[in-house]
């Protein structure tokens, strides 16, 4: 229902908004008090909104019939009409008083100069659109006539109303018959009447069938018409009604295509093929796919030979996700993905086929060489057919049908010709020509590399590791590869070194060739190349760890000087990356390396990491600091890290002074580390030899985790976050809190009264301490020193959390709000001048 | 017919997101990849959906230009390229790279801080984003691929802001961003040279308004800000993280040390020291003034502007304070802001845009009883204030660079509907010949071309040219030649004839022209071609003229023969038949005969 405030604004907003003078504050604000409408019409009845807000209806036929409704205002209201209408019991009301009259009869918005604007079409479609929920409301679009506007609209010159209007179509075709469909069972079953007009408005109903002629009709002539955007737009609306409309509306519209394939289909080269295939995609997912008579298959298999290689390579990848698909045309449809990664691969290997699944016979073998021997038709064809590759590997179920040897000596192959090696200099002009398109061409790499990690994943595929990551190899240590597909095949080369399970091979590779290569990228001027060099380091060394000798190579292999040179990098994404790389490989290498003498590898790196902690001007790197310390902490590594407990302090102390709200979250994840690790160790420490703790015990060692909590400023980290301005900060730290009462208030009786705060000391002293005098009404300054259970119980943990679970702009959003603000606006004389942001 | 298609699904007609798809040349561009800040949902985003309904952007998009670093312009590119899917290239300059994903962080930053925001980019989304920017530099042409190449010019506006022109063979679109021709405080004014697009799509956000002066504005600014201060009031302005707040920065930094004033300025959040680095790493971005100052003193390193601790806040004695956010809908400006504004000494000077439902809409509307949470209500005493500072092109400035550029055709986007009517025609009325457009979001413009289509020529023919005695082609002046065009392997040639029949093995097969001219000559025929003899002869020195025994005269390869009309014996009919080698000649005879034969 709707709130009383709102429902005393309203009739002053709709004043406003039908009076055209008036400013409007936002171009948002229609569009916001429509979601509002939206979610009452689907909580209460339309009826007793109608009822209890009649400014609705004089507002929506003041502004339908007003000759200088701003577009805008009068879209909004043929949209809330329609909003309003949906409902069953408000319909007639509407309709009654010639609301619905007003709003949608096409003929008078004919006449109007406001028809121009592209927005009132589109309110008056979607209006209709919002309406369309049940019998009443579709009578009334069949019987006045409404059906001859809305085709009309549906090749509109705004791309928005046209779509639209294909939208309202396929509502109106593939409306239920039974009236029942549109309502809930509860009230199916309590009105009488309706089961009455059930009878009379099933499918029967000869309004319904003369509609349903006429789009037929409309959509007949459209297919042939001369005119391609109309064609297209019918083409549209048959691929998204086909799957829901009657079936004998769905057969019908299945033979007009048919029987306009000719002219859809011209040479292969209309721009209304796509639409076509989309038809024949949806047509696929019917019973006219499964029953032959309607011979989708066969057409399928028609056009699939006969398009031309552009089209039908994503015409393919179609076919081979399709339920139910006879095999045969699977095979063909495989074939077409595979034949431009084949033709080309075969080509520059001098042999016949490579894929074994193409058969010359297939194909009109003139066109496809065609366009492989023209730059760019070449360069889109084989990333047409590398995704669809990528596609085919992806699914089990066609795993089988091929053969993956082959697919991988094409890409592969591929590959190598893009790096333009010097293996391929065939005297055959084909050939070169083959080699001069595909130089050096980011495009087809990028999408060789998406094939070859799809193939990583294929069952058994690991005896292609060597032969591709030695081609990633290639591609990687060229110098002038484009940095994106630089990134793209370092995520492959991750991808196959991760899959494997030969470790010694991949070890001695990564030493021999991986590993100077990526010294040399990680100096790269490129920042895209270092970065994606470091997160690749990061991920195969998190995804190895558990393999000593991986720890081994990577300790020896002289990258870490290289890493912590980056430390310094200009670039804060880089410096981020490095400290994730760095943070992740002295955890794996430390037990390794050994305690060595003085300070481990680790100790060292953290002093260092809370250098830049207080240093780095950006937040990314600070961040990376943080999420490397709650790693670590979470993995603890063989030996007890001193010095990080014992500078843990300033490391809190830090993070919660950062600028960057992000630290502070992570700075809090890190304190709910500390906090489960040491209130655990004191539950487990305590009377080990006694089954039930005693109280006294649990008491002390309580006692003293909170005071080793205060010791690493983790209360104070705490509260500083709990008075956060931004949200999120102040709801993780709320969360710890909560938790930490609970853990507190259980042991009241037995904690010491020893963790004492002097809250004039801290920054956030004065908020905690109004917040905690508010509470107990005590007036006195001089109170400054505080007990940590008192302070939990006296601040109101669980209010702040509930405010703060509403967000920060819970408030700014309500519909209350933004009818405040539609009226202020339309009260302000200065108009503020639009501005970017 | 060749043309080019415009469709902007985002910036039609309105100041919303900017996205505006160009096809050219058989080539698909997006330009800008903005966002709505004013909704919580998908609705924030242009719809790809119209792009391609499968989704593989990547497949239809041959690139991205993304103009400058406004949000409104590029807070949609990380949703697009990691979410939706483009492995393309993405172009905009080395600043708008370096800032574009701090203004990002910013905002990503504003929607987690809300509740409910789900479907939205990540961190790492943004630096993959990014390592997919190819960075461009001014006047630089950019190949996107063998036929597609880009220009970046200086657009002014904001640091690092451009305009760009998209060429695909000899068809070209201007596209400004956003833009401004008069140069302000820290940056010069927009420029392009005489490109001669076939359209120019410009940005109307000032469609209609002569702006008052930007000094003056700023001297308004200043006036006020020392008048609180000066009163012991707390000046609050709450800015976006980079871009504007960098300006006023430098405006109150000047002024401070010029009127030696005291009162402490804050910035909240380190953002300066960003900011300082990027104004000195783009420094040629900026303007002639700052760029010859440099040396001696950087604009951008404040002696008068601190970093803002929140304890601060409640400091005794004026200060003014930027703090983010721009809206005063969260974060550090609404807390500083909730403090302050029961104090009528206090000021809040909102300089950019708010978005409705934020507190700073709410001010900027007037309302002074504002709800926060838990349903308490927060009196507004203080001074509100509202500046804009935007750099934008009025209509002068919009004038002045079609003059510039000389476009066939304007299109206008990014501004009101109606300022954009009134624009249309003045640029109509002043510019004949070129049309202006303001399509609505969604509306496809279409444009026909005239493309020239390069051709190669055969050195042969450029040699038989040269023998002619003419001046040797130059390709800055456009010359005749006659050749045969041969269309194979998707190439062009222009050959002579000989080559032609050679390469392609084709028979020569010779076309004679022919033509009728009447005279009136009361002669017999043989005496009447004598008398054609004899003053062809004189006419035409150093031609070949024979007359042959079979009754025809000949001049090089022209047959000349006589005949008398049925009617009238003293009508002669002069039948002149010629190769078309000779076809100057054959048209020279023929118009000599006609004015008839001497006494």
């Amino acid at each position: 229902m709707m709130d009383p405030d709102c429902a005393e604004l309203l009739p002053l907003v709709c004043e406003v908004l039908a009076n055209p003078d008036r400013a409007l504050p936002d171009d948002t604000c229609l569009e916001k008090l429509l979601d509002w409408f939206a979610a009452l019409t689907n909580k209460a009845p339309g009826l007793s909104l109608l009822e209890l807000n009649p400014c609705l209806v004089s507002f929506i036929s003041s502004v339908c019939t007003s000759k200088s409704a701003e577009p805008s205002v009068l879209a909004f209201a043929l949209k809330l009409a329609g909003l309003l209408a949906s409902n069953e019991r408000a319909f007639p009301l509407l309709k009654e008083e010639g609301i619905m009259k007003n709003a949608f009869e096409y003929q008078g918005w004919m006449e109007s100069s406001v028809w121009e604007d592209a927005t009132v079409r589109s309110g008056w479609i979607h209006g209709l659109q919002n309406v369309l929920k049940h019998w009443q409301a579709m009578q009334f679009v069949l019987e006045n006539g409404l059906l001859k506007a809305i085709l009309r609209l549906q090749s509109d010159r705004s791309l928005f109303v046209a779509s639209a209007t294909n939208q309202l179509l396929a509502c109106i075709l593939t409306f239920p018959t039974s009236p029942a469909g549109h309502l809930s069972v509860k009230e199916a079953r309590t009105t009488e009447r309706k089961n009455e007009r059930n009878a009379c408005c099933g499918h029967d109903s000869p309004e319904r069938n003369e509609g349903a002629a006429q789009i037929v009709e409309h959509v007949e002539e459209s297919l042939t018409s001369r005119v391609p955007f109309r064609a297209h737009q019918s083409l549209k609306l048959i691929a998204l009604s086909l799957t829901g409309c009657q079936p004998h509306v769905r057969e019908v519209l299945w033979q007009k295509t048919v029987e306009a394939k000719e002219m859809l289909m011209g040479n292969g080269q209309s721009s209304l093929v796509q639409p076509f295939l989309e038809v024949l995609r949806a047509a696929a997912r019917t019973h006219l796919f499964t029953e032959g008579n309607f011979g989708v298959v066969t057409l399928m298999d028609d056009v699939l030979c006969s398009l031309k290689p552009m089209l039908a390579v994503p015409f393919a990848t179609g076919i081979i996700h399709l339920d139910n698909c006879p095999q045969t045309l699977k095979n063909k449809a495989t074939a077409i993905i595979l034949r431009p990664l084949d033709h080309v691969a075969a080509l520059v290997l001098s042999q016949k086929t490579c894929s074994g699944v193409v058969r010359e016979s297939d194909f009109e073998h003139s066109v496809w060489e065609e366009q492989l021997s023209q730059k760019s038709s070449c360069i889109s064809l084989l990333c047409l057919s590398l995704s669809g590759t990528s596609e085919l590997l992806g699914l089990e179920s066609l795993r089988e049908d091929i053969c993956v040897q082959p697919v991988v000596l094409s890409v592969t192959t591929l590959l190598k010709i893009c790096e333009g090696g010097p293996f391929f200099t065939s005297s055959s002009s084909s050939v070169s020509r083959a080699v001069r398109n595909l130089i050096g061409c980011s495009r087809v790499q990028k999408c060789v590399l998406d094939t070859m990690a799809a193939l990583s994943h294929c069952p058994g595929s690991d005896v292609y590791a060597e032969d591709i990551l030695s081609v990633l190899l290639l591609v990687l240590q060229n110098p002038d590869t484009d940095q994106n597909v630089f990134k793209k095949a370092l995520q492959t080369a991750l991808n196959w070194l991760c899959s494997g399970s030969q470790s010694r091979s991949v070890n001695s590779f990564l030493n021999k060739d991986v590993f100077p290569m990526l010294k040399k990228r990680l100096c790269d001027v490129r920042w895209e190349v270092r970065d994606s060099s470091l997160e690749f380091l990061t991920h195969l060394t998190l995804q190895l760890q558990e393999d000593l000798s991986y720890c081994e190579t990577l300790s020896s292999s002289g990258i870490w000087d290289f890493l912590m040179a980056l430390l310094n990098d200009p670039e804060s994404y880089v410096r981020a990356s490095a400290i994730c790389a760095l943070g992740q490989m002295a955890y794996v290498t430390c037990p390794v390396k050994g305690p060595p003498s003085g300070s481990s590898v680790q100790e060292e790196l953290f002093v260092h990491f809370v250098e830049i902690l207080a240093q780095d001007t950006e937040g990314f790197a600070r961040r990376a600091v943080i999420k490397v310390f709650s790693y670590w902490l979470r993995h603890p590594p063989l030996q007890p890290l001193e010095k990080m407990e014992k500078h843990l302090g300033t490391v809190f102390q830090l993070g919660s002074d950062d600028l960057d709200w992000e630290v502070k979250v992570h700075t809090l994840e890190l304190a709910q580390i500390v906090i489960d690790e040491i209130l655990e160790t004191s539950s487990q420490t305590s009377c080990p030899y006694s089954i039930i703790p005693s109280a006294r015990c649990k008491g002390r060692d309580l006692t003293e985790s909170l005071r080793k909590l205060h010791h690493l400023m983790i209360f104070n980290t705490l509260f500083s976050g709990l008075l956060d301005c931004d949200r999120p900060v102040a709801q993780q730290a709320c969360r710890i809190l909560l938790d930490l009462k609970e853990v507190i208030i259980d042991h009241t009786d037995i904690v010491d009264k020893t963790v004492v705060f002097d809250l004039q000391g801290c920054k956030w002293g004065q908020d905690i301490l109004k917040k905690h005098f508010e509470k107990h009404s005590i007036t006195t300054a001089i109170q400054v020193c505080v007990d940590i259970e008192e302070l939990l119980q006296s601040l109101d943990l669980e209010g702040r959390q509930r405010a703060l679970e509403k967000s920060s702009d819970h408030m700014e959003n309500s519909p209350r709000s933004l009818m405040q603000d539609i009226l202020a606006a339309a009260h302000t004389v200065e108009e503020n001048i639009v501005d970017c942001y | 017919m060749p043309e080019i298609k415009v469709t902007p699904l985002g910036a039609g007609q309105d100041v919303g997101r900017s996205c505006i798809l160009v096809s050219i040349g058989g080539k698909n561009i997006m330009l800008d990849c903005g966002m709505h800040m004013g909704y919580n949902d998908d609705r924030r985003f242009p719809d790809f959906s119209y792009i391609t309904q499968n989704g593989r952007l990547t497949e239809f998009l041959d690139c991205v230009i993304i103009s400058h670093f406004h949000l409104d312009h590029c807070g949609a590119l990380p949703y697009m390229s990691e979410m939706v899917g483009y492995d393309g290239p993405i172009y905009m300059t080395h600043p708008t790279k370096a800032i574009c994903p701090i203004l990002l962080e910013d905002f990503r930053k504003i929607t987690v801080d809300k509740k409910g925001e789900t479907n939205f980019f990540t961190s790492q989304m943004i630096k993959d984003c990014m390592k997919k920017v190819v960075p461009l530099n001014l006047h630089q042409t950019v190949q996107v691929d063998d036929e597609l190449e880009i220009k970046a010019y200086y657009a002014g506006h904001v640091l690092g802001a451009a305009m760009v022109q998209i060429k695909v063979g000899s068809e070209s679109v201007v596209y400004t961003g956003d833009y401004n021709m008069t140069p302000d405080r820290h940056l010069g004014a927009a420029w392009i040279d005489k490109c001669r697009p076939d359209i120019l799509i410009s940005e109307s956000t000032y469609a209609t308004t002569i702006r008052d002066s930007k000094r003056c504005r700023e001297r308004d600014f200043l006036k006020k800000v020392h008048e609180t201060v000066e009163r012991g009031g707390k000046v609050l302005i709450p800015v976006f993280a980079l871009g504007r707040a960098q300006e006023l920065c430098i405006l109150l930094e000047t002024f401070w040390e010029r009127m030696n004033l005291k009162a402490p300025i804050y910035f909240s959040t380190g953002l300066t020291e960003k900011a300082n680095h990027y104004y000195k790493l783009f420094i040629t971005w900026t303007n002639q003034k700052i760029r010859k100052t440099f040396v001696q003193r950087n604009m951008f390193e404040f002696k008068h502007i601190k970093a803002f601790d929140r304890s601060y806040a409640d400091n005794p004695g004026p200060m003014v304070v930027f703090a983010t956010p721009g809206m005063l809908h969260a974060g550090q400006s609404l807390q500083i802001f909730k403090k302050w504004a029961g104090n009528e000494k206090n000021m809040v000077i909102m300089p950019g845009y708010c978005v409705q439902g934020t507190v700073g809409h709410k001010l900027l509307s007037g309302q002074k009883k504002l709800e926060m949470e838990g349903r308490t209500t927060l009196e507004v005493k203080l001074q509100v204030e509202y500046m804009s500072f935007s750099a934008h092109a009025d209509a002068k400035g919009i004038m002045q660079l079609i003059r510039m550029a000389e476009p066939r055709n304007v299109m206008l986007v990014h501004g009101e509907a109606k300022k954009m009517e009134f624009l249309k025609d003045k640029i109509e009325q002043e510019f004949t010949g070129i049309s202006c457009f303001m399509p609505a979001n969604g509306e496809t413009t279409t444009i026909p071309t005239n493309p020239s289509v390069p051709v190669d020529i055969s050195l042969n023919l450029l040699k038989r040219e040269a023998a002619f005695g003419g001046p040797l082609p130059d390709p800055k002046k456009p010359r005749t030649m006659h050749g045969t065009l041969i269309m194979k392997d998707s190439s062009l040639r222009l050959v002579s004839p000989e080559q032609a029949l050679k390469e392609l093995d084709l028979n020569e097969h010779q076309l004679r022209f022919t033509c009728r001219v009447q005279l009136q000559d009361p002669y017999s025929d043989t005496d009447t071609l004598s008398r054609v003899y004899n003053h062809l002869k004189s006419v035409l020195k150093g031609y070949t003229v024979q007359h042959l025994p079979d009754g025809t005269v000949m001049v090089e390869s022209i047959v000349l023969k006589v005949s008398s009309s049925a009617e009238d014996p003293n009508t002669k009919v002069v039948l002149l038949s010629w190769s078309y080698q000779d076809e100057d000649l054959g048209s020279f005879l023929s118009s000599l005969l006609r004015k008839g034969l001497p006494p």
